[in-house]
C-alpha cells in the first residue's frame, strides 16, 4: 500500500510540475552592427618623482597608454574614447566606478600603474575590465628596463586584443622593408627595419648595392632577400641580431623571390636560367636543393601553406599569368585563379584560410584574397600600382606597397607602405622616413 | 488484487500526462476546418507597440496598484567586481563603497513605505507595531496577487492571442538587441560559426536580473569572446522597460532564451 502511495505521489508531482512550468520565449539574434568596440584607456598611474633614464615614471605610464591607444585604434576593431570625456580619473588601484564608465559609452576599460623598482627596472601592471559585466577580464604585470617601455605597450596591446577578439595580436612585431630614395634612374634601395607602428626605425644595409624581396623567417630573427651584391642577383640570408649575411648557394642562373617554409628550415625560391624560371626549395641545414617545377612556362613567387604541405605560386603555363597550388613535393598542380587579368605574388595566410594576391587588369593593380581552392575571391584595394602583400602574424591584416605615377614635371613616383584589414575598410598608410616598398611582416617577437 | 489497481493507476496517469502534453493525434481539432487568418502588412514599429496590442481591461479599483518602478540602474552603486584574474586586486579594490540592493527589494521598498505611512505615534503602542509588522506580508503578497491576476487574464486569452503577443514580444526584444546592442565579434577565424545561447531573466518591470551563457565556464578562445559579446549586448540593452512588455504575459517573458548566430553576417 505504501508503494502505491509513493507511486501515485510521484506521478502527480511530475504532472503538476509539467503543467505549472512557465513557457519560455526563445529568440534568434542573427543581425548586429559590426562596430569598433568602445574602449577607455586610462593613463597608467605613475609618480612624477620617480625619475628614470627614459623620463619620469608618470611620463612612461602616459606614453604607454598612448601607444596602446594607437595600436588598438589602428586595428580598426576598437574605438578609444577621448580621455576628456572621462567622468573620473579612477584610482588605478581601486575597482572602477563602472556606472561612470558606462555613462561615457565605454564597454571595456584599461587601468594600470607604473612603478620604479629598487633595481632600476620599471614594474608595469594593467587590468582590462568588462564595464557592462563589471568584472576584470585580464590583468598582467611586466618588469623591464625603462627604455623598453614601448615594447611593453605593444605587449599590453596584444594581451588586450587577444582577450577581446579571441585572436593573437600583432603589435609586438617588426616590419622589414626596402627603403628607397633618389631619382628614378639612380634609386638607392636599402634594407630597413622598424616596429609595426613605424617607430625604432633602423637601416640594415648602406645602399651601395640593391636589395629586393626581403622576407622574415617565421621562427627566428633572420631575413632572406635578393641582393645585387657585385652585380650578381643572389638570395642571401641575414641575421638581424649579428648583422651577418650569407649567400644561399651558387647557381648558374639568377635566384629570386625567396620565402621561408613555416618551420624556418627551408627557403623556397625561383631560379631563372636561359629565359625559363622554375621553383626550387633549399634545406638550410644541409643546403640540399630540390626542384619542384620543371615547366617551359615561367613559374615564380612560391609561398608555403602554414603547415608546409602545399605551395602556391604563379605561372603563365595556362597562357596568362595565374595562381596555382601544388603539393610541397611539386606534384598535383592545380590552377586556382580564373578571373580576368593577371594574378601574381600569392601569399598564404598564417591562418591558412586565405591566399593574398596581386591582380593586374584594366590598367590598374589590385590586392585581394581568395580561399586556397580559388573560391571567394575578394578585392580589398586598388590603385595605379600596388604589389607585395605580406600578412600580419594573426592573418587579419595585409601590408603592401603602393607606387604613384610620375607626372610631366618629373615629380611623383613615390612609393609608400600601406596596410588594410580583411574587411577592406581599414586602410592606413604606414609612415616611413623615406619611400618604402616590399614590406615583410615578422612573427610575434619572443 | 493490488496489481490490477497499480496497473490501472499507472495507465490512467499515463493517459492524463499525454493529454496534458497536447499530443496532436489526441486532439480532435485537427479535423476542423482551418481558421482563415487575415494577414495585414504593417510596419515593424506598429507590431512592436505592445502596450496597445496588449491592452487589457482596467484593473478594479479595490485591487492594489502595481508596484512603482525601481530606480534606474545607472543610479545604483556599482556591484563589487568579481576577481577572475591571476593578478588579484589590492585589498582596497575588494571593498566597494556601497553594497548593491537586490532588484526585487528595490521594487518593493517604496511601495511599503508609501502605503504604510504610519502617523508618528504619540507613545509606544505594541498593537500598532504588531499591525505595522502584519502589513509587510500583505504588501509582499500584493505583487504576487498582481502576477496571479495577470496569469488569470492570460489564461482567458485565446491561444491565437497568446501566440500573437508572444511573437510581438519576441520581435520587440529581437529588434532592440539587433538594432542597438549586438556587436558581433568579427576578428576571429570562422567567426560566423560562433553561436552562443544566452539566458536572460527579467523582472516584471523589465529590469535585467541575470544573464548567463550556456556552458560559459567551459568556453575559451574565440567562443568565449563570442559569449562575451552576446552578454554585452544583453546587458547594454537593459533595462527592457521601454519595450512595455505586457505584464499579463510576464510568465512568458520573465525568462528569455536568445540564440546569437552571426553566420548570416560574417562569412
Amino acid at each position: 500500500m505504501k508503494l502505491i502511495k509513493i507511486l501515485l505521489l510521484s506521478i502527480i508531482g511530475i504532472m503538476s510540475a509539467n503543467l505549472s512550468a512557465h513557457a519560455v520565449i526563445e529568440i534568434d539574434i542573427t543581425r548586429g552592427n559590426v562596430q569598433p568596440l568602445p574602449i577607455a584607456i586610462m593613463n597608467l598611474a605613475g609618480s612624477a618623482d620617480e625619475i628614470t633614464s627614459s623620463g619620469s615614471v608618470m611620463d612612461i605610464g602616459a606614453q604607454i597608454s598612448r601607444v596602446i591607444t594607437a595600436d588598438l585604434e589602428r586595428s580598426g576593431l576598437f574605438s578609444a574614447i577621448d580621455p576628456r570625456a572621462f567622468i573620473n580619473s579612477a584610482n588605478a588601484t581601486a575597482a572602477p566606478q563602472f556606472a561612470n564608465w558606462r555613462a561615457v559609452g565605454a564597454q571595456a576599460l584599461v587601468t594600470g600603474t607604473a612603478v620604479l623598482e629598487e633595481d632600476g627596472r620599471v614594474r608595469v601592471e594593467f587590468r582590462l575590465w568588462d564595464v557592462l559585466g563589471t568584472t576584470q577580464m585580464t590583468g598582467l604585470r611586466y618588469f623591464t628596463a625603462p627604455r623598453n617601455w614601448r615594447r611593453i605597450a605593444h605587449l599590453i596591446s596584444d594581451a588586450i586584443y587577444k582577450r577581446l577578439t579571441g585572436e593573437d595580436g600583432y603589435f609586438d612585431t617588426r616590419i622589414v622593408y626596402i627603403s628607397e630614395s633618389g631619382p628614378y634612374l639612380e634609386r638607392i634601395k636599402r634594407l630597413a627595419i622598424m616596429d609595426q607602428d613605424g617607430f625604432n626605425h633602423k637601416f640594415l644595409t648602406d645602399g651601395s648595392y640593391m636589395i629586393l624581396n626581403p622576407r622574415f623567417s617565421p621562427t627566428s630573427q633572420e631575413i632572406t632577400y635578393l641582393s645585387f651584391y657585385n652585380d650578381t642577383p643572389r638570395v642571401y640570408l641575414f641575421n638581424i641580431d649579428t648583422g651577418k649575411s650569407e649567400m644561399l648557394g651558387e647557381f648558374d642562373g639568377m635566384t629570386f623571390a625567396p620565402r621561408f617554409s613555416p618551420d624556418g628550415k627551408k627557403v623556397i625560391m625561383s631560379k631563372a636560367e636561359r629565359g625559363n624560371s622554375d621553383i626550387f626549395v633549399m634545406e638550410l641545414a644541409t643546403r640540399r636543393i630540390e626542384q619542384l617545377t620543371n615547366h617551359s612556362a615561367i613559374d615564380t613567387s612560391p609561398s608555403f601553406s602554414p603547415f608546409g604541405r602545399y605551395v602556391a605560386f604563379n605561372s603563365d603555363r595556362g597562357g596568362t599569368q595565374q595562381l596555382y597550388v601544388m603539393d610541397s613535393n611539386g606534384e598535383n598542380v592545380n590552377r586556382i585563379s580564373f578571373g580576368n587579368g593577371r594574378y601574381a605574388t600569392p601569399v598564404w595566410s598564417p591562418r591558412g584560410d586565405l591566399i593574398a594576391f596581386t591582380k593586374q587588369t584594366g590598367g590598374k593593380f589590385y590586392i585581394g584574397v581568395m580561399r586556397p581552392d580559388g573560391s571567394g575571391e575578394r578585392i580589398l584595394t586598388e590603385s595605379y600600382f600596388e604589389e607585395g602583400p605580406t600578412w600580419s602574424p594573426n592573418g587579419r591584416v595585409l601590408m603592401y606597397y603602393r607606387k604613384y605615377p610620375y607626372d610631366n614635371r618629373g615629380g611623383g613616383g613615390e612609393t609608400q607602405l600601406w596596410s588594410i584589414d580583411l574587411t577592406g575598410y581599414n586602410e592606413r598608410q604606414v609612415i616611413t622616413p623615406l619611400d618604402g616598398s616590399d614590406p615583410a611582416w615578422s612573427p610575434l617577437m619572443d | 488484487m493490488k496489481t490490477p489497481i497499480i496497473i490501472s493507476v499507472i495507465f490512467h496517469c499515463g493517459v492524463l500526462t499525454f493529454a496534458s502534453m497536447d499530443i496532436p493525434w489526441f486532439d480532435s481539432s485537427d479535423v476542423r476546418p482551418m481558421e482563415i487568418i487575415p494577414i495585414e502588412m504593417v510596419d515593424i514599429s506598429e507590431v512592436t507597440k505592445l502596450q496597445e496590442i496588449a491592452k487589457l481591461p482596467e484593473p478594479d479599483q479595490e485591487k492594489p496598484e502595481p508596484p512603482k518602478r525601481p530606480e534606474r540602474r545607472a543610479e545604483m552603486p556599482p556591484p563589487p567586481p568579481r576577481m577572475q584574474s591571476s593578478m588579484p586586486l589590492p585589498d582596497s579594490a575588494n571593498q566597494p563603497a556601497a553594497k548593491p540592493k537586490a532588484p526585487v527589494k528595490r521594487a518593493q521598498a517604496p511601495t511599503i513605505s508609501e502605503r504604510a505611512k504610519p502617523k508618528p505615534p504619540s507613545r509606544f503602542s505594541a498593537d500598532r507595531v504588531a499591525a505595522l509588522l502584519n502589513k509587510i506580508p500583505e504588501e509582499q503578497s500584493a505583487t504576487d496577487r498582481l502576477a496571479e491576476r495577470f496569469a488569470k487574464q492570460e489564461q482567458q486569452m485565446t491561444s491565437l492571442d497568446v501566440r500573437r503577443q508572444t511573437m510581438s514580444i519576441s520581435a520587440a526584444i529581437q529588434k532592440k538587441i539587433e538594432d542597438q546592442c549586438w556587436n558581433p565579434p568579427s576578428g576571429a577565424l570562422d567567426a560566423g560559426s560562433l553561436k552562443v545561447k544566452v539566458y536572460m531573466y527579467l523582472t516584471l518591470d523589465g529590469e535585467l536580473t541575470r544573464a548567463q551563457v550556456e556552458d560559459h565556464t567551459r568556453m575559451n578562445g574565440p567562443l568565449k569572446v563570442a559569449a562575451d559579446s552576446a552578454l554585452r549586448a544583453v546587458r547594454m540593452c537593459a533595462p527592457y522597460s521601454d519595450l512595455k512588455l505586457p505584464k499579463n504575459m510576464y510568465d512568458q517573458w520573465r525568462e528569455v532564451i536568445m540564440n546569437f548566430d552571426p553566420s548570416g553576417m560574417i562569412s
